[in-house]
């Protein structure tokens, strides 16, 4: 074994160069693919895994009722922690005012177990605010804002007496409210909180008061009181509760939100960045094993070509001997490789998880993750060192072994087919395995660049999607431009010309299949807004209903079925579609809730107890600016308002794609290019064959240019249907998982640019080694073969 | 004027160490119809002499003359159709196109100068029937045997009807039985007229043809008529 450890030795300290180079990417691809995983992994339990670790509550409930006594309530068995708040207006003057669409707003803690048992702040600078005048402010206001610690900010509210005023607020009348109250930032926090999932405001900017803020200056503010729970039996209570507070107060209409359900939204779009973050790896890794596993082929056979095996065979050395000798450069690159992908995973993981996901992390930093880290270390030293060990054995055989001169099918009927000659050899060379010794790896660069064009379509059409749904909120059912809570006349809305529809909508809770959801109705004015129906119809009579589909799917409905409702489920009522429904921050998401017509919700609700809402389409080519400030001015009371949920977190995915198009594009590129290189090097004894034919050193650049013509036919004539087809189906999958209403999108502009841009770049990449071919000395490659 | 005419030609080749002089002054003549063997020990320039009068390489100094053509000043483009038309060339090592067909390694000879696809098939039928491989029109080389590969690779030098055959050690690589059988092929393609002009260090090979060349360091030495 020493003569082999000698001589593979030798081979290593020959190409130390290329060890060293090769191990570098081996550790690059292979350490951020391995990160991806680990950060996949923690995306699909950080939601989960933060909320529970802040003790955030199960449930929030604004009562919106005047002197709501919680005592009763929070005393429940089955009640853990709770916590009060504020609600009354509170928000960070340096964002705007009370009126101010961006203003920063926040819900000062006003008693229980708040920052302590329920709703913890952890701050990972600073500390947590205690005195009256401090403030923590979350990663994101600090990104936003430039705001550090030390900072002073105005903390605003609403003045003692004037709450009612606020809250019926007829118009923007530009006035403060109440008083401001200087404070001091004094610590920075990380992750989101149950508030801004259940608002859908996650990612975005946030601010805690301390809980002795209310304590000293509760006499200058007036506000309304609150709470969170946390429940024993966690979501399996709410019900219970829901029940409970019903029967306590004498009201079963009483709204409460269970965060678990925000979290399971949540959590199906940190599973669709896991997913991807997994197919980001999976590209990473076949790029890495093409195009690393074809230098690695090309380094232990140049220790073949080196000229070495026959007389080490002749010297006695048997074939398995001299196969671990000729891979022990190889093998060298999958224990340095392998050993600094263990860094690089390290490293990256700082920067995982990614998107939503991210903005959870409480713990950023290194994620040691073992069983990802001992697997990915372990199979990319496997992967490579078996990587080695085959080339080497190929490469021993075929230097022993009689030389198998087959072709194969692909290129044997081309060769002479009546067309020009150069064109007939270019595209024999292009899907031919050259026979011999030195395979021109043309099926790989086949592959690499169907991939590669692949990636690039599936990556714009999907991306192509998402930018439908973020530019027509209606595929999220928002058919409208504007919303009001109150305030307005149907004659008000009808005199308006630039208002092409409208729709007064009534919303209270009610009981269907024995859960609390959210029910509207829709009144039209005019002209109505049309909701967006998915399956079946809309409700005709008292006792139909059609139902988001999140409902659907947590009561197991179906079109047709009939379902008690009401109370005590004395109402029952049949599903006449799926529709999605106007999405109210806090108690139901877009794909929540049912919708009746006016006369069945009065039969499920007959309290009257509910809310009014106006939702305004604006005429085609009208500016909504205009009409929402004539709407504000004739007493309407605009809602601010996000896109439905489920599209704005699609904006956190759109640079997804792109990243895994761009990668596989790469492995395309690093396919073909050196496909294009390599066979013409490894043809050169035939091309210098046909030289002494009479072939010209102008033909054989044709010839090559001629094959990269080929490739690059065959990767738009397969890679751009096959592409297309995997980003329909990709994005198919994440407009069902989201739910929006999925519409095939077309990259019509994308994919044909795809055809100039794949020629081109293939024509690009096969300029250099035609022209070597061309210029090559026939008489020369002759001799030497 | 003879087939091929060789005056004072010189060609040196760079090496990592000192330059090698593979031809210095070297002068040869071949006429119409002869068959003559080159001869002289490894390194003497006998294969770049065939190279040379080929085309595939350029003297530094000297004069090439092919069918009355000079080949100096001709450009690239112009060496390969000169040697489309006058010449055909056979190696030791066969070079044969080990992906296609023993009918397509003769067929495209003929293609490359431009003779349509099916005339070019039958252009090579013919040729592989005369050099007794017509029953493998479909074998592939690597599956054909040392001398049937060197009577494909001839078959395929004569596709287009050169002016010349050039033979750079045609049986070097066979055994005796089969570099007897190219003897003799080249034998008969001499008998019907061809002008051949082989390369070899062998005095069994060199005794096929009517004048025998010695060359050593460059240069022609003597030359002999053997019949």
């Amino acid at each position: 074994m020493s003569a082999v450890r000698l001589w593979g030795c030798r081979l290593l300290r020959r190409r130390w160069r290329s060890v060293i180079v090769l191990s570098l990417l081996v550790a690059l691809t292979g350490g951020v693919a391995i990160a991806a995983i680990i950060g996949a992994r923690r995306s699909t339990v950080v939601v989960a895994e933060t909320l529970h670790e802040r003790r955030q509550p199960d449930v929030i409930s604004i009562p919106a009722r005047p002197g709501f006594d919680w005592s009763r309530i929070v005393a429940l068995p089955y009640v853990e922690a709770y916590g009060f708040f504020a609600s009354g207006g509170f928000c960070i003057e340096e964002t705007g005012s009370l009126e101010a669409p961006d203003a920063l707003f926040t819900l000062p803690p006003a008693g229980g177990g708040m920052y302590d048992t329920i709703m913890r702040i952890d701050a990972v600078e600073g500390r947590t605010p205690t005195g009256p005048r401090e403030i923590a402010i979350n990663r994101i206001a600090q990104q936003k804002y430039g705001w550090r610690i030390g900072r002073r900010l105005l903390v605003s509210g609403v003045a003692t007496g004037q709450l009612d005023a606020y809250w019926n607020r007829a118009k923007d009348t530009g006035r403060t409210w109440g008083p401001m109250i200087e404070v001091t930032v004094v610590g920075i926090f990380a992750g989101d909180d149950a508030w801004r999932v259940i608002t859908a405001g996650v990612g975005g900017p946030g601010v805690a008061l301390s809980t002795s803020f209310l304590a000293t200056y509760r006499d200058r503010f007036d506000y309304r009181v609150d709470a969170v729970l946390r429940l024993r039996g966690g979501d399996a209570d709410v019900p219970r509760l829901h029940e409970d507070i019903g029967r306590i107060m004498g009201d079963d209409t009483i709204p409460i939100s269970n965060v678990n359900d925000a979290k399971r939204r949540l959590e199906r779009t940190t599973t669709v960045e896991a997913v991807a973050l997994v197919l980001f790896a999976a590209a990473l890794l076949a790029a890495t094993f093409v195009l690393v596993g074809q230098a690695l082929f090309r380094l232990v056979r140049a220790g073949a070509d080196a000229g070495d095996v026959l007389p080490v065979r002749a010297m006695g050395m048997a074939t398995p001997a001299v196969v671990v000798g000729l891979a022990i450069p190889g093998l060298a690159v999958a224990g340095l490789g392998a050993l600094g992908a263990l860094g690089v995973a390290l490293a990256m993981s700082l920067r995982v998880p990614i998107g939503m996901a991210g903005t959870f992390e409480l713990h950023p930093g290194v994620k040691v993750d073992p069983p990802v880290l001992a697997a990915g270390v372990a199979g990319l030293a496997a992967f490579t060192a078996l990587a080695a060990l085959a080339a080497a054995f190929l490469a021993v055989r075929e230097l022993t072994a009689a030389r198998d001169a087959g072709s194969s099918r692909a290129g044997r009927p081309v060769g002479l087919l009546p067309v020009p000659l150069t064109i007939g050899l270019g595209v024999r060379f292009a899907l031919e395995r050259r026979p011999g010794h030195r395979p021109a790896a043309s099926r790989a660069a086949l592959v690499g660049a169907v991939v590669g064009v692949l990636g690039v379509v599936a990556a714009w059409t999907v991306t192509a999607g998402i930018d439908d749904a973020i530019a027509h909120p209606e595929r999220g059912g928002q058919t409208w431009d504007l919303e009001f809570d109150k305030g307005l006349s149907d004659q008000v809305i009808t005199g308006d010309p630039d208002i092409a529809a409208a729709t007064e909508l009534y919303r209270a809770e009610v009981k269907l299949g024995g859960r609390t959801v959210m029910a509207y109705s829709a009144r039209p004015i005019g002209t109505p807004t049309k909701p967006v129906i998915i399956s079946g119809r809309l409700p005709d009579a008292a006792d139909e209903i059609a139902i988001g589909p999140a409902t659907a799917e947590r009561l197991n409905l179906r079109v047709g079925d009939q379902v008690p409702a009401g109370r005590q489920g004395s109402r029952p009522v049949r599903v006449v579609g799926t529709t999605f429904l106007l999405e109210y921050a806090g108690y139901n998401a877009y794909d929540e809730g049912l919708l009746a017509t006016p006369a069945g919700l009065e039969r499920l609700e007959p309290t009257g107890n509910g809310l009014w809402f106006y939702l305004i389409d604006v005429r085609e080519g009208a500016d909504p600016g205009a009409v929402r400030d004539h709407l504000r001015k004739a007493g309407g009371m605009l809602r601010s308002w996000l896109p439905p949920a489920g599209v704005a977190m699609l904006d956190r995915l759109r640079g997804l794609p792109v990243l895994l198009g761009s990668l596989l594009a790469l492995l395309g590129v690093g396919t073909v290019g050196h496909a294009l290189v390599s066979s013409a090097r490894r043809r050169r004894g035939e091309f210098a064959v046909l030289r002494a034919l009479g072939l010209s050193g102008r033909q054989v650049r044709a010839v090559i240019m001629w094959q990269a013509a080929t490739l690059a036919a065959v990767a738009v004539v397969f890679g751009v249907p096959l592409g297309t087809l995997a980003g329909l189906l990709a994005w198919r999958g994440i407009a069902t998982s989201m739910p929006l209403i999925y519409v095939r999108p077309l990259a019509v502009l994308a994919t044909a640019l795809v055809v100039p841009a794949t020629v081109i770049a293939v024509y690009a990449m096969a300029v250099w080694p035609a022209r070597a071919a061309g210029r090559a000395q026939p008489a020369r490659i002759l001799r030497a073969e | 004027m003879g087939a091929v005419v060789v005056q004072a030609v010189y060609r040196t080749f760079d090496s990592e160490t000192t330059p090698v002089r593979a031809l210095r002054g070297c002068d040869l003549s071949v006429g119409h119809g002869e068959l003559v063997a080159v001869m002289g020990p490894s390194g003497c320039g006998k294969s770049t002499l065939l190279s040379l009068i080929a085309g595939l390489d350029r003297p530094d100094d000297g004069e090439i003359t092919v069918a009355g053509q000079v080949l100096g000043g001709i450009d690239d483009g112009g060496l390969a159709a000169m040697r489309r038309q006058h010449i055909g060339l056979v190696f030791q090592f066969f070079h044969l196109l080990e992906g296609m067909t023993a009918l397509e390694n003769v067929a495209i000879a003929a293609m490359i100068a431009s003779t349509r696809r099916r005339a070019a098939e039958a252009r090579a039928r013919d040729l592989l029937d005369l050099l007794g491989i017509g029953d493998k029109t479909d074998h592939l080389p690597g599956s054909l045997s040392g001398g049937q590969r060197q009577r494909l690779a001839i078959a395929r030098a004569l596709a287009n009807r050169p002016t010349v055959l050039l033979a750079d050690e045609p049986t070097g690589a066979l055994d005796s039985g089969g570099g007897a059988e190219i003897l003799e092929l080249l034998r008969r393609l001499h008998r019907d007229g061809q002008t051949i002009l082989l390369v070899t260090h062998d005095p069994i090979v060199a005794g096929v043809a009517d004048r025998v060349v010695h060359m050593r360091d460059g240069r022609v030495l003597k030359e002999a008529t053997v019949r």
